[in-house]
């Protein structure tokens, strides 16, 4: 397991770094970068607009640029600085990474939570209408795009007032003391988006776990189990639901990439401030660091997500070792 | 196997069951063999969603092709005086409980400007069809004014509402579907293309060709999808494509940008399932046959390895189209791709967006939100009936 957990981690350096000089180059090919509103102010002069371009570095070739910024990271753990807001990229991302881990978390707790029951009781009814209410359920969530559900999902809070339309603390978070208080205001908050955000993998987990679940009941050794007297509950829940949740594991990587890019979107409708929130203002501001530090901290939760899949695959599967 | 129609009892039997391992155990005693195409045509023909989903996307496609002719007005006309207008439904039977045999609608009347009430009038506005109206130009050719269905001047008749500043939603919607139905087809057939030259020859040749370009599609995967198409719409910020543009991107020019972008993405993870299938089938007798016999690399994987690897295309094809679907739709949302003046799917949502709009009229966000449902549904249920009909081992 440690053996794995290293070779991923060695692995993962050269595509990091990959990612990260692809983006500054993107980035820098860019026509037009942070400075170029504020050349067209005539209140600005030209030296000041020189200055600020070698201060920020960008006057200098990108490879230069991002060499240096790979260094700062490296040595001090110095993402660079935000052009727009003057404050620390570290600083900014850690806050806005902490948002996007804390919806994605609890939206795949969500997902799998409903989804895996749902699969099992659509399987072990096997075309009954519970099943055909699953499979339906599971069919719309694949099928509904996350920007419609989030702007229904507002569009709901707005007319019921039950739940909070954006954001993720109340305006009075402030005045909340007690810090169970805020965390109770921080889940009022999660309801909504965690719902629209874990409808996709919810749907994905459903049907899988039905699919296979079925796979599974009408093996030989379900039929052995039941003929020495098994009752049908124990023989699915000992023998089949194992078999039947390892490929729902590796699902979890792919749902996981999914689940990042449909927050860039669930982030900008209902106003959560994440990592995806973050990217979108920055890509308009074009605070480059922003940018490609936000692209980096993508990849790098995905990286983690697919790490955990195998850790959890390898736990789960006593066949699959990785030495 | 049987010949069509010469065994319909069995054939509607089978029908019902919609098992496709059903289906071949009935048919063991044939008479004469059909092609697997043949045989994976029959089995999607017995699958009812998949065929709903066929014929909804037919539906929607032709819809969208003759958008013009089916728009009751100009997607662009703008009418402050019936601006925020709620849908206005077709009726047949009147105040007075009497039935007209044609549909009608009834003039609405503004009652309070500030919270924008509308109130019904008695007066009647009867739908005619193949009307005169606005004059369009059908697939940039034909200039004509014929639309399929309106009313008389002064009757509103929009089936799905208006915008803030008094533009039909319906005819919006099939002009946006315009760029959001075509740009998926567009954009897979580039990845297609490219996925299955690089798949098939980093499968046949192997080596380094082989390692650089597994590398570079892991290197696609390994970022979250809309961060990569952030980074790579930097790129192509205002400059336009291949620094075409110069100043402001023009909608044509944006469209060719996303499809850019989407092709660019969406091609790893296919050519990464080719260059396995590949892998396997250049092993296999008839492949050793063909280059003993001489044939030219091109010739072998053109007819031979590639048209192995079709079914699989197809069923991929079919499933990833929504995915570039829903592509378009997330960049023009977010404000970086389709914008005004030209219509997306997904710029209908964007500006739909707003609390405001949202409470006072939800019909802006769920005129082309249940579009985009409708076809990504349409394209799941066919998905899913052709790979149960081209992989039978695969079970539901």
């Amino acid at each position: 397991m440690l053996k794995l957990i290293v070779r991923r981690l060695l692995q993962a350096v050269p595509l990091l770094l990959a990612v990260s000089f692809i983006t500054f180059f993107l980035l820098f090919h860019s026509p037009g970068d942070y400075l170029s509103r504020l050349r067209l102010d005539p209140k600005i002069s030209t030296e000041l607009i020189e200055r600020e371009a070698a201060r920020l570095g960008l006057d200098r070739p990108f490879y230069v640029v991002w060499a240096k910024w790979l260094w700062g990271i490296v040595t001090e753990g110095d993402f660079g600085q935000s052009f727009s807001t003057k404050v620390p990229v570290a600083e900014l991302i850690g806050q806005r990474l902490y948002a996007t881990f804390l919806l994605a978390f609890t939206s795949t707790i969500f997902a799998w939570m409903i989804g895996v029951p749902l699969g099992i009781i659509a399987a072990v009814r096997h075309n009954g209408w519970t099943d055909r209410l699953a499979s339906a359920i599971a069919f719309i969530g694949l099928s509904i795009p996350s920007v419609l559900l989030a702007l229904l999902a507002v569009y709901f809070a707005a007319m019921t007032n039950w739940f909070p339309t954006t954001g993720m603390r109340s305006d009075y978070a402030w005045q909340l003391t007690s810090t169970w208080d805020r965390m109770k205001d921080i889940m009022w908050h999660l309801v909504l988006p965690t719902i629209v955000l874990g409808m996709g993998g919810l749907a994905i987990y459903t049907r899988q776990m039905r699919s296979n679940l079925l796979e599974t009941l009408n093996t030989d050794y379900m039929r052995t189990a039941r003929a020495k007297g098994v009752s049908y509950p124990v023989a699915v829940g000992k023998h089949a639901l194992r078999n039947a949740i390892n490929p729902l594991i590796t699902l979890f990587g792919f749902a996981f990439a999914d689940l990042l890019s449909g927050a860039v979107l669930v982030e900008n409708v209902m106003a959560w401030p994440g990592l995806g929130r973050l990217i979108i203002e920055a890509y308009f501001m074009k605070d480059m660091f922003v940018v490609a530090a936000s692209v980096l901290m993508g990849t790098v939760m995905l990286m983690a997500g697919n790490l955990v899949a195998d850790i959890l695959l390898a736990w789960t599967d006593p066949r699959i070792r990785y030495d | 196997m049987t010949e069509p129609g010469t065994n319909k009892a069995q054939q509607t039997a089978t029908d019902l069951t919609a098992e496709p391992a059903n289906a071949a155990a009935g048919e063991v005693f044939a008479k004469k063999p059909a092609s697997p195409m043949r045989m994976a045509w029959r089995r999607l023909r017995r699958n009812r969603t998949a065929m709903l989903g066929g014929l909804l996307l037919l539906f929607l496609y032709t819809l969208t092709l003759f958008g013009s002719f089916f728009a009751i007005r100009d997607p662009a006309k703008l009418d402050y005086n019936v601006a925020s207008h709620h849908p206005t439904v077709p009726r047949f039977v009147d105040e007075n409980g009497k039935f007209h045999f044609r549909p009608f609608v009834y003039k609405m009347e503004m009652v309070d400007l500030e919270r924008q009430v509308w109130e019904y009038t008695t007066e009647k506005y009867p739908l005619r069809f193949f009307v005169k109206g606005d004059p369009y130009k059908l697939w940039w050719i034909f200039d004509t004014n014929i639309h399929f269905v309106g009313v008389d001047e002064g009757g509103l008749f929009a089936p799905l509402g208006t915008d803030n500043i008094g533009r039909d939603v319906f005819s919006r919607t099939l002009q946006g579907g315009k760029v959001s139905l075509s740009i998926g087809i567009v954009a897979l057939s580039i990845s297609l293309a490219i996925g299955m030259f690089m798949g098939a020859l980093a499968g046949y040749y192997g080596g380094v060709w082989d390692a650089s370009v597994m590398r570079f599609v892991e290197f696609l995967m390994s970022v979250p999808t809309l961060y990569l198409i952030i980074a790579l719409r930097a790129y192509f910020q205002t400059e336009g494509l291949f620094g075409i543009g110069g100043g402001s991107i023009k909608s044509g020019e944006m469209y060719l940008i996303i499809v850019v972008i989407l092709s660019f993405i969406g091609w790893a993870s296919l050519a990464r399932v080719i260059r396995g299938m590949v892998l396997s089938i250049k092993e296999q007798d008839f492949v050793m046959a063909e280059r003993a016999m001489g044939a030219s690399t091109f010739r072998i994987l053109s007819l031979h390895v590639l048209p192995n690897t079709m079914s699989y295309v197809i069923i991929s094809a079919t499933i990833a189209i929504p995915g570039y679907i829903l592509g378009e739709v997330a960049l023009s949302f977010l404000g970086v791709g389709i914008q005004e003046p030209a219509v997306s799917w997904g710029n209908m949502l964007d500006q739909a967006r707003s609390l405001t709009i949202l409470k006072h009229s939800p019909w802006l966000m769920l005129a082309p939100g249940g579009a985009i449902f409708l076809t990504v549904m349409a394209f799941n249920f066919l998905g899913d009936g052709l790979r149960d009909a081209l992989d039978p081992k695969h079970i539901r």
